[in-house]
């Protein structure tokens, strides 16, 4: 420590509280300040310690920290000029009211308490010094005892300069229902009640206390105020207004998500018009109902709370309503279920809930990039309203075959093709060696097998038509860097577990019946080169049916398996579990119980995934090596080959950790998130 | 039941960041640590199973077969 007068008085001329000080009181001020130094980490002073020296800081960094209940929080940074530890003089406090930690190595000018009392009486600084420690204690209450704690000091800082604060009696409205609104409330001191009208009916919809926030729906969504707010018991508020809230949002994305999560924890969410509720036994009896937006064509299932939550969902009731009532009627406390059943809902519109536009274009402009990465591996392109269409197969033909009596028939028939599909092998392979019938093989398969393809995608359609689904649309696209038709049998989510099976087996089923016929021609016509055709086609039937019942990507197979087995979105699910409830499982002792297909599921597809990917790498390897080799020099051939093949393979392997991210998202979500 | 009490976490669930993260990871413990007097029934309730935690989109059901198949 070392005295220093002469070298604190032009130090002091520059501090802005001290702006005001004639040049004698700051000579005064200097001659009793003392030059200190400290290493980072040092604690100049602490919270609840008696002191009533102040500082001002010649060089370095430190940190104004209030104590929060999981330790420290950082309510404002320091440089040089600026002054601290003026509360405990100006406010007349007996202990500090915050600590300060050095960040940097620091260089410090310390003014003695009771020379620093006197200065700032005899030059009536004390106003000025008490407006910048109601400020300091404005940030402190920001900091510990609101949702906006966890913003940056800077952005506390810039808001306690900014707050405006009034006080409000009992009685007093704050707010009034229908008026514009471009401010909202920190509750500092009393306790308000929010009150919504309809018509001459008045309702209390919450109630409101120290620390909670309010107000905050007009300001982000720009529409009028959708309550009143009424003052219950005297009160000071904080009061923030629009411009300065949406500036700290901009840089604060905790506070965005904070705020937005608030609103609409505390909104009034509304059905979609037009989304129908259906219900259906299924196999153990229980009833599970599913939600369809018939103008989207899009799917969402729903428990037994799942539905009182939706049943509620009429514009009136607020979440605290619906989970208030959730627990009259089932005896079950579960305001984190009702708010993620809302989220998701709203996050799949089938409810209309407030939104706040600002964070539209981000959001969007992160979705873009990664749906044009996923359009690589995976697009359509669709005709709709394919209904009627569907509609007139099944009648004409469909009908007939999806019964049990068909079916048996069908399967029947398919045996009998089967066996003399295996009757031909030999006589087959014999004739497959010459190279003129192979050459005319090849001819006649591509439209044999196209066709093929064609009625596959019937099969499922007129299956669900049998199952009473809709078929509104059929298209073509790629899936995993391959070619695809298909057709949308989504409408099946209604019917029951047998019936979607059949729709799943229903291209299946077409496929067999294909092959059979043509196991027949190859056994009865006596035309080698004909026989040769139809024994190829039988066996490429034969493997397609196959390769369709792999359940590990999502082919017909892996419906059948999740249809099954009654586990709606399988895949995701699994892949989620994995991501989310493995390590709990194992860290808790809890185990794998319940969860070993779970575990088995996403293993078999994480290993598939895998293997499919090396191979991608390996053939596109070489394919892209002979697409790129007259277009670029031969030297770089083999490196662009390679960089291609790589680009492939990340893509696949992006899209499955986008699954499993996606799901592990849905899962672990707790309720605090921006629907 | 005391209804109020319920009410007041409820309540405070749908104001406070801070408690959602803690009810999400014990409920029981969140309630206790907050001064929530509930009583048996209440507490009970707080712990019943739902199976609203599986309510979720369906994905859309496309049947589709790849050239490559």
């Amino acid at each position: 420590m070392t005295s220093t007068p002469s070298f604190a008085a032009p130090i002091l001329a520059h501090v802005w509280q001290f702006r005001s000080f004639s040049p004698a009181t700051l000579d005064a001020l200097a001659a009793n300040a003392t030059r200190e130094t400290g290493a980072r980490g040092d604690v100049v002073i602490r919270e609840g310690e008696s002191g009533i020296d102040a500082y001002v800081v010649i060089d370095g960094r430190l940190e104004v920290q209030i104590a929060g209940k999981s330790g420290a929080l950082p309510i404002a940074v320091l440089g040089a000029g600026d002054l601290f530890g003026e509360v405990a003089i100006v406010a007349g406090a007996e202990r500090r009211t915050a600590s300060v930690v050095a960040l940097t190595p620091v260089t410090l000018l310390r003014l003695d308490g009771a020379a620093f009392a006197k200065a700032i009486d005899d030059d009536h600084a004390r106003p000025e010094l008490e407006a910048a420690a109601e400020r300091m204690a404005v940030g402190r209450f920001i900091k510990s005892a609101t949702l906006l704690g966890e913003i940056s000091p800077a952005a506390v800082a810039r808001l306690s300069e900014r707050v405006r604060i009034r006080h409000a009696a009992a009685g007093e409205i704050v707010i009034r229902q229908g008026d514009p609104g471009d401010e909202c409330y920190l509750i500092r001191h009393g306790e308000l009640e929010v009150i919504g009208a309809s018509g001459d009916a008045e309702r209390q919809l919450a109630k409101l206390r120290t620390g909670m926030l309010f107000g905050e729906a007009a300001l982000l969504t720009g529409a009028p105020r959708n309550a009143t707010v009424r003052v219950t018991t005297d009160a000071e508020l904080l009061v923030l207004r629009r411009d300065d809230v949406l500036a700290a949002m901009a840089t604060e994305g905790a506070l965005a998500g904070h705020l937005v999560a608030l609103m609409q924890a505390r909104s009034r969410p509304r059905r979609k018009p037009g989304v129908e509720l259906h219900d259906r036994t299924s196999t153990d009896g229980t009833t599970i109902w599913t939600l369809k937006d018939p103008a989207r064509g899009t799917y969402f299932r729903l428990s037994r709370e799942g539905v009182f939550v939706w049943n509620h969902l009429d514009g009136a009731h607020t979440l605290r309503d619906i989970t208030m009532d959730l627990f009259l009627e089932y005896k079950t406390l579960v305001p984190d279920v009702v708010m993620d059943v809302v989220r998701h809902l709203a996050r799949e519109e089938f409810i209309e809930l407030e939104r706040l536009d600002t964070t539209a274009p981000l959001r969007s402009r992160r979705r873009r990039f990664v749906d044009g990465l996923f359009r690589t591996m995976e697009y359509t392109f669709s005709l709709n309203g394919c209904d009627r269409f569907f509609n007139a197969l099944y009648l004409s033909v469909g009908r007939f075959v999806f019964t049990r009596t068909g079916i048996i028939l069908t399967l029947a028939l398919a045996a009998g093709g089967f066996a003399a599909f295996l009757a031909m092998a030999q006589r087959s392979a014999g004739m497959l060696l010459h190279a003129a019938t192979v050459a005319r093989v090849g001819l006649v398969m591509i439209p044999l097998i196209l066709s093929a393809i064609i009625l596959h995608e019937l099969g499922h359609g007129v299956a669900a038509k049998a199952a009473g689904a809709h078929v509104d649309r059929v298209g073509f696209g790629w899936f995993w860097f391959r070619v695809i038709l298909f057709v949308d049998t989504s409408d099946a989510w209604l019917a029951t577990r047998e019936q979607r099976m059949l729709v799943d087996a229903g291209g299946l089923l077409v496929n067999l019946v294909l092959a059979g016929a043509a196991g027949y021609v190859a056994l009865l016509v006596p035309s080698l080169t004909v026989a040769a055709v139809a024994w190829v086609f039988a066996l490429w039937s034969y493997v397609a049916v196959l390769r369709n019942l792999n359940p590990l990507l999502e082919y017909d197979g892996y419906y059948l398996l999740m249809d099954a087995l009654e586990r709606p979105n399988l895949r995701g699910k699994s892949l989620g579990w994995i991501a989310t409830g493995l390590w709990p499982a194992l860290r808790s002792g809890a185990g794998l119980r319940g969860h070993r297909f779970e575990l088995l599921y996403a293993l078999g597809v994480l290993v598939y995934i895998g293997a499919i990917s090396a191979w991608t790498l390996f053939i596109y390897h070489y394919t892209a090596q002979g697409w790129v080799a007259r277009i670029v020099p031969a030297r770089d051939v083999p490196y662009v080959g390679r960089l291609f093949a790589v680009a492939v393979g990340s893509l696949a392997l992006f899209r499955l950790g986008n699954d499993i991210w996606t799901e592990r998202a849905r899962v672990s979500s707790n309720s605090s998130g921006i629907i | 039941m005391s209804r109020a009490a319920v009410a007041d976490l409820v309540e405070r669930y749908l104001n406070d960041e801070a408690f959602r993260t803690a009810f999400a990871r014990d409920p029981e413990a969140a309630v206790a640590a907050e001064g929530f007097e509930l009583d048996g029934e209440e507490l009970a309730a707080l712990h019943s199973t739902v199976s609203a935690h599986d309510d979720q989109p369906l994905k859309p059901r496309v049947s589709k077969y790849s050239f490559g198949s």
